[in-house]
Parts: structure tokens; sequence; C-alpha cells
């Protein structure tokens, strides 16, 4: 059974493609406005969980429920609908447009004006303006494709496009990856502030420093299992570097956060 | 604080627009010498504008496909099996204006909508399966009447060629379609200024809108002066300014116009947002079937007889009109004025060529050196802004 209070729940869930098992059962939980990193080597299941949440992909078994009730529909737009966001490693933004234009991308302001259905332009001009100014956000101009943004200024847009609607949860997908040194601490600053904005954060990233800083909890997968919950405050890198490759300590078995 | 509220990549294209047209003005002028008076008068302009009408008609559909990243090369076939069925309707048949126009236009839809279904459901490429289409529906034009060429159509239907609109309502039309852009621009930047009054919007003018502006409204007089000279606005234009004018206003102000431009940049991303990217691009072929229906239709009641050849390099006209016009081969960028623009540019060329009787192979020839040159300068500009922004 879901707990009540928690935010989000998975139990067992399993994604497959052919004879690949990339999850296996996994269980886990998010408390509301709770930070939590997912841990893993490369093909260890944490992208595949992402998109399952996300909406991106349908879990071949298991149940996911959100604020106690299972989501039965996978797909990106009812998981927008459910106040659930992602901001993914490649960003996703449309290189065309602008960050206005990228952050409402789908969910357009509209009025009726002249008996015709229009977009509200300003009304997206003047949310940015007010979400960049509540973020402590600096972009060179919001009018300008994104193409020609900085790396850091870019993932700023993905962000902004994941806070715009006040989502409960923002999944993000190695935000640092792609980010110059001095882009990264604004960045992680940025995500300690989420939980302050109402939401949730699930937490991908392969610098275990990051996941270290930000996060209030870590699960630790490995070949599509989750082989430790720990809270952040007790455990260091050694130990997640040890668990994500398999390697005992002193025959002892992983610390677990609750309940096992 | 968003500061700046202009985008100068927007501006540099529109700067590029806008030096197409002044190009094609120097070419006017000098065409104008060259044929002896003959190019600017109101009757050459007049069958201009006629003639690229059914282009551009096609070009916005394809050019819309373009923008969100898809290809239509079967336009011309369609026209083609168009022409001939609505003469063949007519003549073989009886058939009476309005149901021969509504069964060609509503064959258009389901061709767009068999194709878009094949792209996005099949996730069959556009390009081959327009370039099936450009085949099959050629054979189909020429089946229709087993490769003979029917003519006589009835006079109600030549009116799409060859109907004026009387002089009041051309001056309605054409103010009308200029009026509707403009308040739409004055709108957008007056809700922008939060209601700023008529300073802060004068205020917030950049140098291109004001030049903009002035083109425009050098085109409007021109068209007004053009077609109270010429018996009235043709119906062929008339129905181009009409279907540019509903272009415009969903391309830039809708959110279905956004989602085109959003595709066209990153399908991937515009679907992870949420958009129906196969609803938009099924929506899209369907429109460019319908216009290339109605350019059939136009062509047909031009021709007065259905040849099954009509339409045969189409596709790539209106293709190359949309890129001259700055349209991006790999989609997300190009406008439907510039698509305007390119097709009145090549249509001008062909004009200027056949006053002066070159030879059809030198206008095959003009028409590629443009198309080819407009890229280059384009790409150029390109690795220059690429090399700034690096």
């Amino acid at each position: 059974m879901p707990d009540a209070e928690a935010l989000l729940t998975g139990h067992g869930v399993a994604k497959s493609y052919g004879p690949v098992h990339a999850l296996r059962d996994v269980d886990f939980q998010l408390m509301p406005s709770e930070i939590v990193g997912l841990a893993g080597d490369n093909g260890a299941g944490k992208s595949t969980l992402m998109k399952i949440v996300a909406g991106s992909t349908t879990p071949s078994a298991g149940e996911v429920s959100l604020n106690g009730r299972e989501i039965s529909t996978f797909d990106p737009g009812s998981a927008r609908a459910h106040g659930i966001e992602m901001v993914y490693q490649d960003l996703a933004l449309c290189e065309n447009l602008d960050a206005r234009e990228n952050i409402f991308l789908g969910r357009e302001p509209r009025r009726r004006r002249f008996g015709l259905r229009m977009i509200a332009a300003e009304q997206m001009t003047h949310g940015t303006d007010a979400l960049l100014e509540r973020l402590e956000i600096a972009i060179g101009s919001a009018f300008e494709p994104v193409s020609q943004l900085s790396g850091g200024q870019r993932q700023a847009v993905a962000i902004c496009r994941a806070l715009a609607f006040k989502p409960q949860l923002i999944l993000m997908d190695e935000p640092t990856a792609a980010l110059s040194v001095n882009a990264v601490a604004p960045l992680l600053r940025l995500i300690r502030r989420l939980p302050a904005e109402g939401a949730a954060v699930i937490l991908v990233s392969h610098r275990l420093s990051d996941l270290l800083d930000v996060t209030d909890r870590i699960y630790v997968l490995r070949n599509g299992e989750v082989v430790a919950d720990l809270v952040t405050a007790e455990t260091d890198e050694e130990e997640l570097l040890r668990l994500m490759a398999g390697l005992p300590r002193n025959g002892q078995r992983p610390r677990r956060n609750g309940a096992e | 604080m968003i500061k700046r509220q202009y985008s100068l990549t927007a501006e540099r294209r529109t700067w590029r627009l806008l030096t197409l047209v002044a190009i094609m003005g120097v070419m006017w002028l000098i065409v104008h010498q060259i044929t002896d008076g003959v190019f600017i008068t109101p009757r050459n302009l007049t069958n201009l504008t006629v003639q690229a009408s059914i282009t551009g008609l096609v070009a916005i559909g394809v050019g819309c496909l373009l923008i969100a990243r898809e290809i239509d090369l079967s336009v011309g076939s369609l026209l083609g099996a168009v022409v001939v069925a609505s003469v063949w309707l007519q003549v073989d048949h009886g058939w009476h204006v309005v149901p021969t126009v509504a069964l060609v236009l509503t064959g258009g839809l389901l061709i767009g909508l068999f194709q878009g279904l094949c792209t996005t459901w099949l996730r069959i490429p556009s390009f081959v399966v327009t370039l099936a289409g450009f085949s099959y529906l050629r054979g189909v034009a020429y089946g229709i009447t087993g490769s003979v060429t029917l003519f006589g159509t009835s006079q109600g239907f030549r009116w799409f060629s060859e109907g004026r609109l009387s002089y009041t309502l051309t001056f309605v039309f054409v103010l009308g379609a200029f009026g509707i852009l403009a308040a739409l621009w004055a709108h957008d930047r007056w809700r922008h200024q939060r209601g700023g009054g008529l300073r802060a919007i004068a205020a917030s003018v950049r140098p291109v809108e004001v030049v903009g502006g002035i083109v425009a409204a050098g085109a409007c007089i021109s068209l007004l002066w053009i077609f109270w000279s010429e018996r009235g606005l043709p119906v062929p234009v008339a129905i181009l300014g009409g279907v540019a004018v509903m272009a415009v206003y969903v391309l830039r102000h809708t959110a279905f116009g956004r989602h085109v431009f959003a595709i066209g940049g990153n399908p991937e991303a515009a679907r992870r947002a949420g958009i129906n990217v196969a609803g938009v691009i099924l929506v899209l072929f369907m429109v460019s079937g319908v216009l290339a229906a109605l350019g059939g239709v136009m062509q047909a009641a031009r021709l007065d007889a259905g040849p099954p050849t009509v339409g045969l390099l189409l596709a790539l006209d209106a293709l190359s009109a949309a890129i001259v016009g700055g349209t991006y081969l790999f989609g997300g960028k190009g406008s439907i004025a510039g698509i305007l623009v390119g097709t009145v540019f090549l249509a001008s060329i062909q004009n200027a060529l056949n006053l002066e009787g070159v030879a059809t192979y030198w206008q095959y020839i003009v028409s590629g050196t443009v198309l080819l040159g407009a890229v280059a300068i384009d790409q150029l500009a390109q690795r220059r802004i690429d090399q700034e922004y690096a």
C-alpha cells in the first residue's frame, strides 16, 4: 500500500526492452518537498525510472502512485497535468524558439480577440520576466532563440519551464553534465531552493558530489534494481561508489532508511 | 526584468527579406528599362500576380510543411490530377461548378490526409510518401481521360481565373488585408507595453519595423494602383491574399502555429512538451493537399482545359519560392511574407525573361542559379552568426 503522506510511490516497477531488463521489481518513495538522488552506473536503470515517472515510457509491470492515486496513463502530457515536470539531460528545448516560447510550449496562455483565439504573448513575456526574477536567473534576452544562449542559460530556461506551472515534482536528469564548472554552483543553489517553491525533486547525476551536496536521500541502483536507500547526511562518496560497483565492505549489508 | 523586448536574430531575418525586396525593386527598374517601359505597367503586373498566385498558394502549403521539418513533393501531380478531373467532370459528365470544386477540394484534403497518415502513422519519411504521390498522382492525371486533353469549362468555373472583384471590393479587400496584419501587430505591441498608450508603442518601434512598415504600405498602395487600373482585383490574387492573411494569423498568433515551429525545431522536444506532433503534421498535409487542389481549380480555369502534363515542376517552383523567401529546408524557420516575396521574386524573373522572349531553358538556368545563390548567401551569413556566438 502506498504511504498516505508520500508524494510519489512505486511498487514492483519493472521495465523490459525485449530480452533486456532495464528495471526489475523496483520500490521507491518520495515525500513532498524532498530532494532524492538516484545514483548508479551507466545502464543501472536511473534514466528508465525517470522516464516512467515523467510519462515518457510505460512500465512493463508494477504500479506508480502520485498522492496515493495510481497513475494509469503514461504520457508526457498527463504527467505534466499531474504536476510532474522533467528537465531532460538534452534539455529538450526547441533551439529555434525563444526562452518564453520554450517555457510555455504546449501550455501557451490564450485569449479571444476580434472573435479569434490567439496566444497571449505578453502574458508569456511577463510570466517569464517574473519567473527569472523569482529564481534570480539572468539570461541575455528572452526574445532571442535559445540557440544563442550559453549552456548554463539554456539549462536555466529548461528549469524555468519545469517551474513555470507550480509543479509538485521535478525530475532532473544529469542537469550539470553539460555545464562549465562556474555554472554548476548556481544551478545547485537553485535546486536547493526548489522545495521552498513547493516542489519535490528527483535528481540523477553521475557527479556524486552534486548528489551529496543537495539531496536528502539517495537511492543506489545497480543492474536495474535498487540496492540501497541512504540518508545523504549519513553516507559518503566512497560508500556510494562501493554500492554502485557491488563491492561489499567488511561483510556489512548496506544501511537502509526506514523498515526493510 | 526582460529589458530587450526584441530579437536580433528575428530582425536579421526581416532585414534579409527586405534586402530581397530591394533587390527585386532594382531588378524591376532595370527590366522596365530593358523592356521599353512594359514591365512596370498595371497590365503586366496583374499578369505577373495572377501567374504567381497559383505557385504562391501551393508554396504556402509546402512552406508550412517545410517549417515543420516535412516536405511535399506531390503538389504538382495533385494539381495536375485536379486540373484534369475538374475539366473531365464538367465536359464529360456535365457537372456544375459547385459540386466540381467541392469534390476536387475534398479529394485534395483526402490525399493530404492519406499522405499525412503514411508519414505519421506508418512513419514513412514524407520525402518517400510524397515522391510516390508525385508519381501515382501524375498517373491518375493521365488515367482519368486516357491522356486526352479535354477543353471547355463553364463560365462560372472560369471565374476562378478571370473573375474580378468590383472596385469597392478591391479597395476593401486590399486595405482590409493589410489592415488586419497591422492590427495584429499593433495589438500585440500594445499588450506588451501593458497598455502604455501610443507613446509607449512608438518608443518600442525598431528601425526594421519602420522600414518593413514603409515597404508594406508601398506594397498596399502599389496593389491598389495596379488593380484599380486593371478592372479590379483578380480572383486568384484575392484567394491567395485571403489564404496568406489566414496563414499569417495561424502561424504567428495561435498556439497551433507555435507548435508548427516547435516541431520543426525539435520534434522530440515538442512531443515531450505534450504537443500532438502527429496531429499537427496531419493537419499540415491536409492543408497542403487542399491548397494544391485549389491551385488546380485556378489553373484549370485559367487554361480552360485539362492537359495531364500541367504542374510537372510545380513542387520545385513552390519549394524554390519558399527557400528563396527564407524558409529553412530543415525546419523551424520561415514566414508567409517570405514565401510570398520568394514567389513574386521568381515569378518576376520568369515574367521578365518571357517579355524579352528568352528561351525556356534559360528560365530554368536563371531560376536554379537564383535558388543556389540565395541558399549560399544564407549559409555564409549563418556561418558568420555562428562564429559570432561561438
